[in-house]
């Protein structure tokens, strides 16, 4: 019986995201669709050979990591030196607040925020009586980082401070002190080590989530380069049918990374268990 | 003290641009490069209560679309929890719902959009809800696999023992104990149908318009005052579920 139900649960989980990258590869290999022509794999060698492709995947893995290389760290601060502040629940309400705020909203906040005319140039103006430059639309996507990361930190707060309690840190730490261990040593062999393979695979998710984002690069990215799923969504509203399968096989490629970040993610996860 | 100026400091930081919403969808005249609003109005607020059709349609569809989903994915999350506890291969099943829920929305809904159009539901409500239900419920279920541990699987058990029948142990006992982690769960998942942005736009074909839509709408027509009065509505609930609810509600998984 329980095989009935997990085909059941994989059918549902599952199938339909299967499904619908098999019709994406028939799509972009000319074996569906309106007005195919019949099998071709041109599409395919458009897609790879423009360089707009291979632009956009190592932007946004390059996004994605800068944005992880930030609030990862600015997350084992937080539990690590200050536990007696997140200790306080008003503290910790605060602090976790913006985890329930939506990246659509966190865009919108960066355009006001981060433009030339926006808060943060007021705030600059006003200090140091000079222009700020506007850090949305621009070459080294910082409003896009900025946003991000912000998102990003109460997240990761919240997930390394619920594992250092699970982990029961603090008695780890005491133990390693009887030991002799310096206070350096249990930083950087002991609650680090500890703290980050027990978060890995949940921080190779929320790379794979950070690659992926939609909202955020929409709003505050320039035209060109563009991350992954705004170039995919662009393709796919454009009236050119031509573009269509184009999207389609950039589609399949995304799937391709995403499959193989999930299938290293799921090798540490077996490691650490 | 020092040890609360950093954490503090963060908070703030993080915080500090919301706090920003409600002052400009309030705000008058507001040039560059000043500081707070020259004067104030509520101009904005009466635009957005009164634009178009009226917002009133707009977030009761919101709060029935976000609502009927996470009722949907609450109870057949809870299910299958319990079908799936005692299962081999949980790792798979946890992986497998992982990898559908970090895919991005709206690329998925692109993948999926061909058999919604297929089957008619594309642009209804209907098939928004469908959607929605396809990504939401493997976390459902991965959060409740998590709940039916040792000690549900016991009591059940002890139900049994004393005599009672499958029925009454659900409706005496497993459901009552499971009542805190239904309500996370429900919570939770309105929120994120309530934030739902890629795949309502694409499913729903513009024909959906919820809260989170609308107020998109208003950005690309670079409205900022009345995107700010439609984001604070946007906020309001998630931020009152939290203080409500002891667990966090998050965004994402």
């Amino acid at each position: 019986m329980s095989a009935v139900y997990r085909g059941l649960y994989y059918g549902i989980s599952l199938l339909p995201l299967l499904a619908g990258i098999a019709y994406a590869l028939a799509y972009s290999l000319g074996l569906a669709g309106i007005d195919t022509q019949g099998f071709t794999t041109g599409y395919w060698v458009l897609v790879l050979r423009s360089q707009e492709t291979w632009t956009s995947l190592l932007l946004s893995m390059s996004v994605a990591l800068t944005v992880l290389l930030i609030a990862v760290p600015v997350g084992l601060i937080l539990v690590l030196f200050y536990s007696e502040a997140l200790e306080n629940a008003v503290i910790r309400y605060l602090l976790f607040l913006p985890v329930s705020v939506p990246p659509l909203i966190a865009a919108f906040m960066g355009t006001e925020w981060l433009s030339a005319s926006g808060m943060a140039g007021r705030v600059v103006s006003g200090a140091f009586g000079t222009v700020s430059p506007s850090l949305v639309n621009n070459y080294w996507h910082t409003g896009i980082i900025i946003s991000m990361t912000m998102m990003s930190i109460p997240f990761l707060t919240i997930l390394l401070w619920q594992y250092s309690r699970a982990e029961k840190l603090s008695g780890l730490a005491e133990l390693a002190t009887s030991l002799g261990a310096t206070k350096r040593q249990i930083l950087f062999r002991v609650a680090i080590p500890v703290l980050l393979n027990r978060a890995l695979p949940n921080i190779g998710l929320m790379f794979v989530f950070l690659f992926g984002a939609y909202e955020v690069p929409l709003l505050l990215g320039m035209q060109s380069p563009r991350m992954i799923s705004v170039l995919i969504a662009q393709k796919f509203r454009k009236f050119d049918l031509a573009d269509i399968p184009q999207a389609y096989s950039l589609t399949v490629l995304y799937a391709f990374v995403v499959g193989i970040i999930a299938w290293m993610v799921s090798r540490t996860n077996r490691e650490t268990a | 003290m020092r040890k609360y100026i950093f954490p503090v400091f963060i908070a703030f930081m993080l915080i500090l641009p919301f706090l920003y919403l409600p002052v400009l969808s309030a705000a008058g005249a507001w040039k560059y490069p000043s500081l707070v609003p020259e004067s104030w109005s509520a101009a904005h607020w009466d635009r957005l209560l009164a634009s178009r059709d009226g917002i009133l349609p707009v977030v009761t569809l919101s709060v029935i679309l976000s609502g009927s989903v996470a009722l949907l994915v609450t109870v057949t999350g809870f299910i299958f929890g319990r079908l799936l506890t005692g299962c081999s291969g949980k790792r798979q099943i946890q992986a497998a719902g992982y990898l559908a829920y970090a895919f991005s929305p709206v690329i998925y809904a692109y993948c999926l959009q061909f058999f919604f159009l297929k089957a008619g539901i594309s642009g209804t409500i209907a098939g928004v809800i469908i959607v929605q239900f396809l990504l939401f419920f493997p976390f459902s279920v991965i959060y409740f696999i998590s709940h039916w541990g040792r000690n549900m699987v016991s009591l059940e058990e002890l139900c049994f023992t004393l005599g009672s029948s499958r029925r009454t142990a659900w409706r005496m006992a497993l459901i009552p104990v499971s009542v805190p982690a239904l309500r996370t769960a429900f919570l939770q998942i309105f929120v994120f149908s309530w934030f739902d942005f890629g795949l309502t736009q694409v499913i729903g074909q513009g024909r959906v318009s919820t809260l989170s839509l609308t107020v998109w709408q208003y950005l690309a027509e670079a409205d900022p005052y009345i995107a700010a009065a439609g984001s604070c509505l946007l906020l309001l609930p998630p931020a009152i579920l939290m203080l409500l609810n002891e667990k966090t509600i998050r965004f994402r998984p």
